[in-house]
């Protein structure tokens, strides 16, 4: 657990970056000057003989680069996963080194990332070429909670909270670190069999957002995290030309070592969370794979390959002893999921302008995990409210099938014109509980997907295609809900299995006027419709246009520029109570329509002088918007129904670079990065922690937890480094 | 006052070979580095680089003289004219530094020749017009016209393992050449430079790059993770190229804790994590697709709360409607915080609905 005071700097950020640029100038300054009376490396380099260049193409390239970079000030985002989110210095080191033994074709490489940061990497790899390799990796890195989280909350990071409105208040600094090493072997044995083991151990500890909630009253607690995920596999693979196969097991492991997250305080006193809240957090579990695949080439330009697994999961950690169970229910879940693969595919060329592809694939996810009373069983109520005894005390074992068929086929009209279109048929079939249902179900699906692309060399420099697409999903009869036959749930179209009707379109040119010139267009714009019932998805569309320039007016320098603007729009429909159960007013059918919008793009140059020095600039820009509009389309109610407030999020970083050259082995970089960040998103504005108006205010206690959105963030990095390289 | 220029100069170079001199003996000596690398380039010792072999240059017009070999065997036909060794040209795309990779190692028997990728490349060879022919496969923008023909070239040895699935897969059907990704002659191949992956793949999928600037978003312009520790871009046996099996497998190599199976499954999970979550960006937390309550609103039933239109007081609650917050703070997951799916077995409700 790494809890620490979330500790502003105190010196203006300016103040800072001029102080920390003045000095890093000052200490460049000599070395500079020095290397700007330096010949440029192609006049100092002695000309050398063939054999020496001969034997220089054969000494592999390493370099190490060790520097300090300084950081201006405390941010949330643009340091949140790059380890740079404190103002203050920083060591930067990273290193490659290769060698080998060119009588034997034996590698030895070291590759270092960010050494001098939490977000480290390390890499080893030492193989003789076509017969044995071992290998190790070992990294850290921390994702740290970007919003500010100012809290008397008691117990942070561990299995026992307390939630205390009277508890000092402390800025908490939420992140969750990664320790993770990997290891590995390989030898090529028997002929040409290429066996690898591996294993891979992540280790996460830290503590993220959560809550608790119920009856109206919500409060903060933050998810203690102590876990272990393992990975291990043993591959062997062997082939010639004609003939591939592979084959082995892999293994799977999560450990928690906090099962249960109990809190007590705060609303526990007005009983909305009893004497103590435990929340069961993630248990353990494991899996175990064994799989197989191959290929088989036949005739010049025939393929069938396959591939077919079995995966058995099972999650059987024994109840923490602090949850009492019903009477006569099992101390562990028992829970067993077997999913099975199979996948073949034929690609062949009848002729020589056909190509086809087929492919089946079939995916049997069936859940044996047996199905347990676990709560006590309560008459169905029919008041469209939960009892709070639980009547769907049953777990739901969720068993899942797949089928996909895909057929594709290509035709070469003529040179550089292709015509290609295919169609796809899955499948879904899930199991269905004929129990207690509190959403209504759908047990099958089918969809079928029909696809046809021309793509055209309209020239040696001009490439171009188009694509359309539709797709046609529906499914069985609706399984109602078996909870209250009246209830709105029979009226709702769901995302995941409704009738929906989808069109896409896809074009992109590839425009290459001259060698030193390249211009790409996409455009991609896609609608849903969703059809069969009155509540739920309605309407859904993408769209996407994206624009790459890319000029390289010669072997020194090259000019990038790009921009996307994509739109995302969808419009559901939902119903704020049942008709007839309503309080007065409340009876709403109302439609939300979300509107995302993107735009971003950017600029880069980068090149080398003629005296040597490499330089390069980026600039990039990111705007995203989003509206939220509510209109009532239906029923009693007259509450007002508002739009929400349009809120966006804008990104500018500036990232310029430039190396010195000292003499042909070793340089000086200098790095500056000014990132800007800006965002009025209000999803945590005035929200404070605390009992609602369900509850009498008197009785109502607040945690006084509050979070907050930066909603300005100014950083400027600047990075100063020596490079050395070495054959 | 400022001081005489020369002896500004001569301070600094002096300054500046001082560096230099006590920089990189520490560096090699904390590494182990080669003699070469604290030596002057031009007194390395002699590597370990393969003789050079004579090989007879194809009798042609244009080549009558004998060569020698300099990196691949048999590569005299090609580097008496591709080669910066003699200066005879040039190269735009130097081909010699494929002596320092994989393919360049000639203690593997396996590795290959330039004819293996390029052909015999006769016409090229023999420039019969003013114009030369290009080489028979010449992995360039020229090649569009047959990249099936090119990717055969690799696929002659590379077929298998990784690339089981290349020939179904979306990038062997849209005619991607290898050579759009992996850089031959050089070292540092950007395909498998961990840090150069992102760039090179969204070079073509450019709508990701503009989602993975979003403000929710894997970690992969930080460097943290690349394209291709999900998706393998030579084909799978699952949707989506991934890496393993399907996409609920991919994720759940790294987010094992939602793997489950759980006593309380929310069906969603079960099915596909990208019904609620964009992997590549999202403008809101964790990835969701759209902000709770109506991501959650897409498939839940309007009885009691769930139904409730939104406003942002800074009250949370759930009834009456119109009075909550409930698209504040954390939405449904506010209450609904084992949402991935719950390990409650004791008696009340508030466990099968993921409270905790």
């Amino acid at each position: 657990m790494k809890i620490r005071p979330f500790t502003p700097s105190r010196q203006p950020a300016a103040h800072r970056v001029a102080v920390a640029c003045m000095a890093l100038l000052a200490a460049a300054a000599p070395l500079s000057a020095a290397a700007q009376s330096t010949p440029s490396p192609e006049a100092t380099a002695p000309k050398r003989t063939p054999d020496e260049i001969r034997r220089e193409l054969y000494t592999l390239e390493s370099q190490v680069s060790l520097g300090i970079g300084h950081v201006s000030d405390d941010n949330r985002r643009f340091g949140q996963n790059s380890g740079l989110n404190r103002a203050g210095s920083v060591l930067l080191l990273d290193i490659d080194h290769a060698r080998r033994d060119d009588t034997t074709g034996t590698w030895f490489k070291l590759t270092g990332r960010n050494l001098g940061l939490d977000t480290r990497e390390l890499r080893l790899v030492h193989e003789r070429q076509g017969d044995w390799a071992w290998w190790f990796q070992g990294s850290q890195f921390s994702r740290r909670e970007p919003l500010v989280v100012n809290s008397g909350l008691q117990g942070v990071g561990t299995s026992s909270q307390v939630v205390s409105a009277t508890a000092p208040r402390q800025d908490l600094n939420l992140r969750v670190d990664h320790d993770v090493f990997a290891l590995g072997v390989r030898k090529f044995i028997w002929g040409g069999v290429d066996l690898q083991v591996s294993f891979k151990q992540d280790e996460a500890r830290g503590s993220r957002m959560l809550g608790r909630g119920t009856s109206n009253v919500i409060e903060f607690l933050a998810e203690p995290i102590d876990r272990i995920t393992r990975q291990w596999g043993v591959t062997a693979s062997w082939g010639n030309a004609r003939v591939q196969l592979s084959g082995g097991y892999n293994g799977s492991s999560h450990d928690n070592a906090i099962p249960v997250l109990s809190s007590t305080g705060g609303n526990n006193a007005t009983s909305a969370f009893g004497p103590r809240w435990d929340i069961a957090l993630p248990p353990a579990n494991s899996a175990h794979q064994w799989h197989l695949s191959g290929g088989l080439n036949f005739g010049s330009h025939n393929r069938i390959a396959f591939k077919t697994s079995q995966t058995v999961a099972l999650q059987n950690e024994t109840f923490d002893p602090v949850f009492v169970r019903l009477a006569g229910s099992p101390d562990s879940l028992n829970g067993r999921v077997v999913t099975t693969l199979g996948y073949v595919e034929l690609s062949m060329r009848p002729l020589q302008q056909l190509d086809l592809l087929a492919t089946l694939r079939h995916e049997d996810r069936d859940d044996q995990t047996p199905e347990v009373r676990w709560l006590a069983e309560a008459a169905p109520a029919t008041s469209g409210s939960f009892g709070s005894a639980g009547v769907t005390g049953l777990n739901k074992p969720r068993s899942l099938r797949q089928n996909t068929a895909n057929l594709e086929l290509g035709w070469q009209l003529a040179p550089g014109q292709r015509l290609t279109a295919g169609v796809q048929q899955d499948e879904l079939r899930r199991n269905v509980s004929q129990k207690y249902r509190r959403v209504a179900f759908r047990e099958r699906n089918d969809e079928t997907t029909t696809r046809l692309e021309f793509r055209r060399a309209m020239s040696d420099v001009l490439n171009g295609s188009l694509a359309l697409q539709h797709v046609e999903r529906t499914g069985s009869d609706y399984i109602p809900d078996t909870y209250d036959a009246r209830a709105l749930t029979n009226q709702v179209n769901q995302l995941i299995w409704a009738d929906r009707s989808r069109d896409r379109l896809r074009l992109s040119t590839d425009w290459t006027p001259a060698e030193d010139w390249s211009l790409q267009l996409l455009f991609d714009r896609s609608q849903d419709h969703y059809a069969g019932r009155a509540l739920g998805p309605r309407v859904g569309e993408a769209e996407t246009l994206s624009v790459d320039l890319h000029h390289r007016p010669n072997e020194r320098w090259e000019v990038t520029a790009w921009a996307t603007h994509e739109r995302l729009h969808s419009r559901q429909s939902t119903r704020s109570d049942r008709p007839g159960a309503a309080a007065a007013g409340f009876d709403t059918v109302w439609d939300a329509d979300l509107q995302y919008q993107t735009r971003a793009g950017g600029v880069s140059v980068k090149g080398r002088l003629r005296s040597g020095h490499t330089v390069g600039a980026e600039l990039s820009s990111s705007v995203d918007q989003v509206r939220i509009l509510q209109r009532q389309t239906g029923g009693t109610g007259t509450l007002p129904l508002p739009d929400l407030p349009e809120y966006h999020s804008r990104s500018l970083a500036l990232k310029l670079h430039a190396e010195h050259p000292l003499g042909p082995d070793a340089g000086l970089r200098l790095e500056l990065g000014a990132d800007r960040r800006r965002s009025n998103d209000w999803t945590w504005d005035n929200w404070t922690y605390n009992g609602a108006p369900a509850i009498a205010t008197a009785q109502r206690t607040s945690d006084g937890t509050i979070v907050r959105l930066v909603p300005r963030e100014n950083v400027v990095f600047v990075g100063f480094s020596y490079r050395l390289r070495w054959r | 006052m400022t001081p005489h220029p020369s002896k500004v100069g001569s301070t600094r170079r002096w300054l500046a070979a001082m560096a230099a001199r006590l920089l990189a003996p520490v560096l090699a000596t904390l590494l182990h580095l080669p003699a070469s690398a604290q030596a002057p380039a031009g007194s390395a010792p002699a590597a370990a680089a393969p003789a050079a072999t004579a090989t007879p240059a194809p009798s042609t017009a244009s080549s009558r003289r004998v060569t020698k070999d300099i990196v691949m065997q048999g590569d005299a036909r090609c580097t008496r004219c591709h080669n910066d060794v003699n200066g005879d040209e040039v190269e735009n795309h130097p081909v010699l530094p494929i002596a320092r990779t994989k393919h360049g190692t000639r203690a593997d028997g396996r590795t290959p020749t330039c004819v293996s990728c390029h052909g015999d490349s006769e016409r090229h060879l023999r420039q019969e017009g003013k114009v030369r022919p290009l080489p028979d496969r010449p992995f360039g923008k020229k090649m569009a016209a047959d990249p099936l023909a090119h990717n055969k070239a690799c696929m002659s040895c590379h077929e298998g393992g990784k690339t089981m699935h290349w020939a179904g897969s979306v990038h062997a059907r849209r005619d991607v050449p290898c050579t759009d990704c992996h850089q031959m002659h050089t070292q540092h191949d950007r395909a498998t430079t961990r840090e150069k992956v992102p760039e090179m793949c969204m070079s073509c999928h450019k709508e990701k790059k503009a989602q993975f600037a979003r403000p929710s978003h894997h970690p992969v312009p930080e460097g943290k993770m690349v394209c291709t520790d999900c998706h393998n871009p030579h084909g799978s046996a699952g949707p989506k190229l991934m890496v393993k099996d399907s996409v609920n497998e991919t994720c759940f190599s790294c987010h094992m804790n939602y793997r489950g199976p759980f006593l309380w499954n929310h069906q969603p999970v079960t099915q596909d994590c990208t019904l609620c979550h964009n992997p590549h960006g999202t403008v809101t937390a964790n990835l969701l697709k759209a902000r709770p309550p109506f991501l959650c609103q897409q498939c839940h039933e309007p009885t009691s709360h769930r139904g409730n239109f939104t406003s942002i007081n800074g009250v949370q609650g759930n009834s009456p409607p119109g009075a909550g917050g409930i698209t504040q703070a954390r939405g449904c997951v506010n209450c609904h915080s084992q949402i991935h799916g719950g390990s409650n077995p004791t008696g009340t409700g508030t466990q099968r609905t993921m409270r905790r």
